[in-house]
């Protein structure tokens, strides 16, 4: 075992909280050692997350579209026993490129990788042994952890790889099944839900809670659940389940506590996701894991230890690679002594890529009206030119303001483009622009930009009606 | 100018491929008497020989004139059933009960130590339940492959001493597939498959010479390990299997050049090199396997290679049921 000398920053993980993390650390001139224990960078959002699963959505979605946008003239049925491969085809380009495009940033920036198990010997010192059990040792002034999360193993489901699949797995089927349910509602469940339900797949989606996707606008959830049955998939709500088994032919059988028992020829587990903290000796650091198995952070990712710090899956929620990208870069500068901003605190957008498409920022329509009142203002896509034309009548976007419908205060948007359209709002939010820029300015023709016009003439017109508002509107005008 | 071919400097792959061929037929020929291995060995007309063989089956394969068997009935049969939402482990075991020998097979592999019944296993759709419609599928091309594809009159110990093989490696594949999160069927069948060029080039030899008790036993196997990846790469393209598999076949002694599907190459020629006797179920096995060259690129760490590894005794038990 070497050591080398020390570093400026060592980062535990290539995702994408880590390379945010090395990029910023070498940018600032400084010495970065990235710690990868596969063989590949990109964690898993590149191999088994992120990456792949977009790749088979937007082939979903070309499906769907081909229906739609042919105004259902032209049939199109999935052939039987089509292979996910096929369907796939493309991920492997796309994760390859990716992957490619990391690496090479990573190189371009003169950051180091050593691919390998990091272990803690002491505050300051990681020992990295590699699969070939070759061990060297890296001294760091800051220590980053982005060393993400896995899928949760539930214990009482069986997950074999093969008929019961995790999301680490999912993909690895090489056909199309014939039916799937999935155990979970969260965003990985819903994602993948949809995706196999657009698809063609009978899909069952199974969860304890009442519906799916707890944390978002419940106006928006019932429009997800409408785009699923129109799909074929069915959410069973309130569903304790009792046992998953393979039944030794053709299908894995869910029996749940309310005596229904769903076959279908593969099953889903997305329960939850735990963070990878395990085989870091973290004791070694003086750290150690909260209750939860998450690392416990201060506002600037600071663990108790004040020169290591943890960002991505591993402090917990939201865990979605753009918070995890930010968290990373906002981590090294603020080990490195650069400054470190707030603008974009509370506005991070959250991405849901499901089918349709979901995003939302800022505060819903319900935590508004907690906080003093809320007015809210609707724009449905069909209302717009661009909506019909494209065939994206499904969608909706709301703009939540105050009480008295001058300020933005939350966006909430279903229907493809979401993801995209949500920064319209983040950027107004980021400025504090009042709502009634979206009315004064002029936007593209036809466009799903529009919504945002829409939803504001549509607050304008609520707060018109109430007496507070007017007050409110004289004082903006003023 | 077409002259004679030069010597090279061998590349990195053509050793492994050099070393590889002397295991195999290491592997082969030890089950012959040392007396009859001497007398082979100092046959002055193997150099003649390999050189003649080598030229006659290179030409059929280019010619794709090698007879290559085609895919058994019943797989077919099995592989349709054992898919279809409609059909039920009766019919499946109606289409089993038609092959006598299957029947027997899976009726042993039901009572083997592996699936540890209760009570014993006396019906096939009693053994349909346990096993599976997957394990099922994958005993049904086993042993098909045994009775139809792997026999060649005159080679039997070298055959069934390659069917055995090719099964436990089937069985490591699957268990690396499931460790790495890949397709665990198609590793399964992959590895299974990845010898099946050698008792079909065997059978060709077979045919081309008929009795010829004077054909350098030592010679003919070295030319099938030679030849027996391309070969069985084309054996999977005959019978529709996917790509990836055929490549993976055709490249598990060289997977680094594999383009379509490179990780199940890997995969495959490493579940290869896994030694499947129950003798070798020992540490040092396990140590020698860590510093395989193709470990660091399955990125497999000591104790998930070590999990795999200490799955060779079930490896063993499934194979005492089905070969």
């Amino acid at each position: 075992m070497r050591a080398d000398r020390p570093w400026d920053v060592v980062v535990i993980g290539s995702g994408p909280a880590g390379q945010k993390a090395a990029i910023q650390a070498a940018k600032a001139g400084r010495r970065a050692l990235v710690i990868e224990q596969d063989i590949r960078v990109g964690g898993a959002c590149v191999h088994r997350g992120t990456i792949p699963s977009k790749t088979l959505r937007e082939t979903a979605l070309t499906f769907s579209a081909f229906r739609r946008k042919s105004g259902h003239v032209l049939e199109v049925n999935m052939p039987e026993d089509v292979r996910i491969a096929g369907l796939n085809s493309r991920m492997e380009g796309v994760v390859a490129a990716h992957e490619t495009f990391i690496a090479d940033q990573m190189k371009r920036n003169g950051i180091e990788v050593w691919h390998g198990r990091a272990r803690f010997v002491s505050p300051h010192t990681i020992e990295v042994a590699s699969v070939s059990r070759g061990r060297r040792s890296a001294e760091a002034s800051a220590i980053i952890l982005a060393t993400g999360s896995r899928p949760r193993d539930p214990g009482a489901v069986p997950i074999d790889h093969e008929h019961i699949f995790d999301s680490d797995s999912m993909l690895s089927m090489r056909y199309l099944p014939r039916s799937l349910a999935v155990l979970g509602a969260g965003v990985i469940a819903t994602e993948y839900a949809s995706i196999f339900a657009t698809l063609g797949v009978r899909v069952t989606m199974i969860d304890k809670g009442e519906r799916p996707l707890g944390f978002v606008d419940p106006e928006i959830v019932a429009r997800f659940l409408e785009a699923f049955a129109e799909s074929g998939g069915r959410f069973v709500g309130r569903g304790h389940v009792r046992s998953v088994a393979f039944d030794g032919i053709s299908s894995v059988v869910t029996s749940l506590a309310s005596g229904e028992e769903i076959r279908t020829e593969k099953v889903l587990c997305a329960q939850g996701r735990v963070a990878n903290l395990e085989g870091l000796c973290l004791e070694a650091a003086g750290l150690k894991a909260d209750a939860r198995g998450l690392m416990a952070v201060d506002a600037r990712y600071r663990t108790g230890v004040p020169h290591i710090y943890a960002v991505g899956d591993v402090i917990g929620p939201p865990s979605l690679a753009a918070t995890a990208m930010e968290q990373g870069r906002l981590a090294a500068r603020h080990a490195l002594g650069l400054g470190v901003s707030d603008l974009g605190a509370g506005t991070s957008p959250v991405g849901i890529y499901a089918i349709p498409e979901i995003a939302s920022l800022g505060l819903s329509e319900e935590q508004a009206r907690a906080q003093g009142g809320a007015i809210v203002g609707r724009a449905n896509f069909r209302e717009l030119a661009r909506g019909q034309i494209a065939a994206i009548e499904d969608g909706l976007l709301k703009l939540v303001s105050d009480a008295s419908g001058s300020q933005l205060l939350g966006v909430q948007v279903i229907g493809e483009g979401a993801s995209e359209l949500v920064h319209i709002g983040q950027m107004a939010m980021l400025g504090h622009l009042p709502i009634d820029t979206f009315v004064e300015c002029t936007f593209n023709f036809p466009t799903l930009a529009e919504a945002y016009r829409v939803a504001a003439l549509d607050i304008v017109g609520r707060r018109a009606a109430a007496p507070m508002a007017r007050t409110s509107q004289v004082r903006i005008a003023g | 100018m077409q002259g004679s071919r030069q010597p090279q400097c061998p590349t990195p792959a053509t050793k492994r491929l050099k070393a590889r061929v002397a295991a195999a037929v290491h592997r082969s020929v030890g089950s012959i008497t040392p007396v009859l291995q001497l007398a082979l060995d100092n046959d002055s007309r193997f150099e003649s020989t390999v050189a003649d063989l080598r030229q006659r089956l290179s030409e059929r394969i280019a010619a794709r004139a090698l007879e290559l068997p085609l895919l058994p009935d019943v797989v077919a049969q099995v592989i349709a059933l054992s898919s279809s939402d409609e059909s039920d482990a009766r019919e499946l075991a109606e289409v089993i009960r038609r092959d006598g020998p299957m029947s027997a097979h899976i009726l042993r592999l039901a009572n083997s130590p592996l699936f540890r019944p209760r009570t014993p296993i006396v019906s096939l759709q009693q053994a349909l339940s346990r096993l599976g419609m997957t394990q099922i599928r994958q005993i049904a091309f086993a042993v098909s492959c045994r009775q139809r594809v792997f026999r060649a009159r005159g080679y039997e110990p070298e055959v069934l001493a390659s069917f055995r093989h090719s099964f436990a490696a089937g069985l490591a594949a699957q268990e690396l597939a499931r460790a790495r999160r890949w397709n665990v069927e198609e590793a399964f069948l992959a590895g299974l498959l990845h010898d099946v060029g050698r008792p079909v080039l065997l059978q060709a030899i077979v045919d081309m010479y008929g009795g010829n008790r004077l054909l350098n036993r030592h010679a003919v196997l070295t030319v099938v390990a030679e030849l027996h990846a391309q070969v069985g790469g084309m054996l999977a393209q005959k019978w529709s299997l996917s790509a990836r598999i055929a490549e993976a076949i055709a490249f598990h002694h060289d997977p680094h050049a594999a383009k379509t599907a490179p990780q199940l190459s890997i995969l495959i020629s490493f579940a290869d090199d896994i030694p499947a006797s129950d003798a070798d179920n020992s540490e040092q096995a396990a140590a020698a396997l860590v510093k395989h060259p193709l470990v660091p690129h399955l990125n497999l760490y000591p104790e998930e290679l070590a999990a795999i590894v200490a799955r060779r005794k079930d490896f063993a038990e499934t194979l005492q049921a089905v070969a």
